[in-house]
């Protein structure tokens, strides 16, 4: 039974997929608009790519939050939720992980191409598509706690964005220097351990997180 | 017919500045039909969505088949089917769509038959009007297999034959065990077996 609702959450964002990969279309100008910018000098944009990567993918998920919650709450899926078989931080769990399929795993996939446009190295950029790969469903968590505080507020994308973004430096730190150690050679390992602490944690707590801020919102 | 399924003491919620319910207490018996009546502003949608769990009176204490109010979660399928105003069907996707995820999230077994007309099936729930999203609607909760249905405002869009086949619908599922609470104004072909209004004790 549990299954139908996992193939509805897919089909839902099946159905929505064009508005669901804006996540991605927002990392790609991102991405884009800096060397258009800036002197397209191979050493330098390699020396800005992991800034650029990883604050493109952030901006990209603050992007995406505000249709987390919105439409549930409106509808009155929370209800339905609330009173039916399955605990609400199942669900939520299940959402946030098929959001992430949606607006995480595209940038993952295409943070590597990026990455080598931008002049990094190859080892560089897989490490940018792994720091991505575990970076990015710890943004996706920590923006559903905000998403559902803000759920019931007009304007509320953009406190959500405000009440989320110190959250997300530690990530945007450990990220992008795991990036910039493997373009100087290094061993990235260490940043890229944090940032997998930082996602169990983030797994563990984030669906009972927002579950406790939607019913606070609900009532 | 004695088998108290809900059991409500001492009940006081707030909100905004008005206090509600002033220590209401009521027994919910299977089997039996009650229409919570009370003029607008005197809290009737907010004692039902007391009574399904989503909101937490400010005093008072639920119970549920005599135990804990909590220990309603454990059974499968999910016991009370609760109709706001705002049903959960995601307008954007068809009717049958809707209808089995509903019951996947109630945990109901089999049925993912709608007994709804084969027209509506591939439609959008969206692209129904107001009387047939409401009837699609309760049709759902009619075939959840929960103990306790509660119901705010389940005639408003139905026309005058809708609505008497579904009292009668009501009526027979609660001769069938089935609790039935519902919030209306509307003045039954046949009257429910309590009306509850705080004053009048229930």
């Amino acid at each position: 039974m549990l299954r139908a609702v996992i193939a509805r959450e897919l089909q839902a964002y099946w159905l929505s997929r064009y508005e669901a990969l804006q996540s991605l279309a927002v990392f790609a100008v991102v991405v884009v608009l800096f060397p258009l910018g800036l002197d397209p000098e191979p050493t330098q944009l390699a020396l800005i790519a992991p800034a650029v990567l990883w604050g493109s993918a952030l901006l990209a998920c603050v992007f995406g939050l505000e249709t987390l919650f919105r439409q549930e709450l409106r509808d009155g899926w929370l209800d339905q939720a609330l009173t039916g078989r399955w605990p609400l931080p199942l669900l939520l769990a299940i959402k946030l992980a098929v959001h992430w399929l949606y607006s995480g795993a595209p940038i993952c996939l295409a943070a590597g191409a990026a990455g080598l446009a931008l002049g990094l190295s190859d080892a560089a950029a897989q490490v940018a598509m792994l720091s991505l790969l575990l970076g990015t469903p710890t943004l996706v968590g920590l923006g559903s706690v905000a998403a559902a505080l803000t759920a019931n507020l007009t304007g509320g994308a953009m406190l959500s964005a405000l009440l989320v973004l110190p959250l997300y430096v530690p990530v945007l730190v450990f990220g992008a220097s795991a990036i910039t150690l493997a373009q100087a050679g290094q061993g990235a390992q260490a940043p890229l351990y944090l940032l997998g602490c930082l996602l169990l944690m983030t797994l563990m707590l984030a669906p009972l997180a927002s579950a406790v801020a939607l019913r606070a919102v609900s009532e | 017919m004695s088998d108290v399924l809900l059991e409500l003491a001492g009940l006081w919620h707030e909100r905004g500045d008005r206090e509600l319910y002033g220590g209401l207490s009521c027994e919910l018996r299977a089997g039996e039909l009650l229409q919570v009546r009370g003029p607008n502003g005197h809290g009737k949608t907010t004692l039902l969505r007391i009574l399904a769990g989503l909101i937490r009176p400010d005093a008072g204490r639920l119970r549920w088949r005599g135990g804990d109010f909590a220990s309603r979660v454990d059974e499968s399928p999910a016991p009370i089917a609760f109709l706001g105003e705002r049903p959960g069907w995601t307008p954007g996707h068809s009717v049958a769509a809707n209808w089995a995820y509903l019951r996947a999230l109630r945990g109901s077994r089999g049925g993912d038959d709608a007994p709804l007309p084969q027209a509506w099936r591939q439609r959008p729930w969206g692209a129904l009007s107001t009387g047939q999203r409401k009837r699609a609607a309760l049709q759902q909760i009619a075939s959840s297999g929960a103990a306790l249905w509660l119901l705010d405002e389940p005639f408003s869009g139905l026309d005058r034959e809708r609505s008497a086949q579904w009292q009668q619908q009501m009526r027979a599922a609660a001769d069938a065990g089935t609790a039935v609470v519902f919030v209306s104004h509307e003045v039954l072909d046949s009257p429910p077996d309590r009306h509850l209004d705080w004053g009048a004790a229930c």
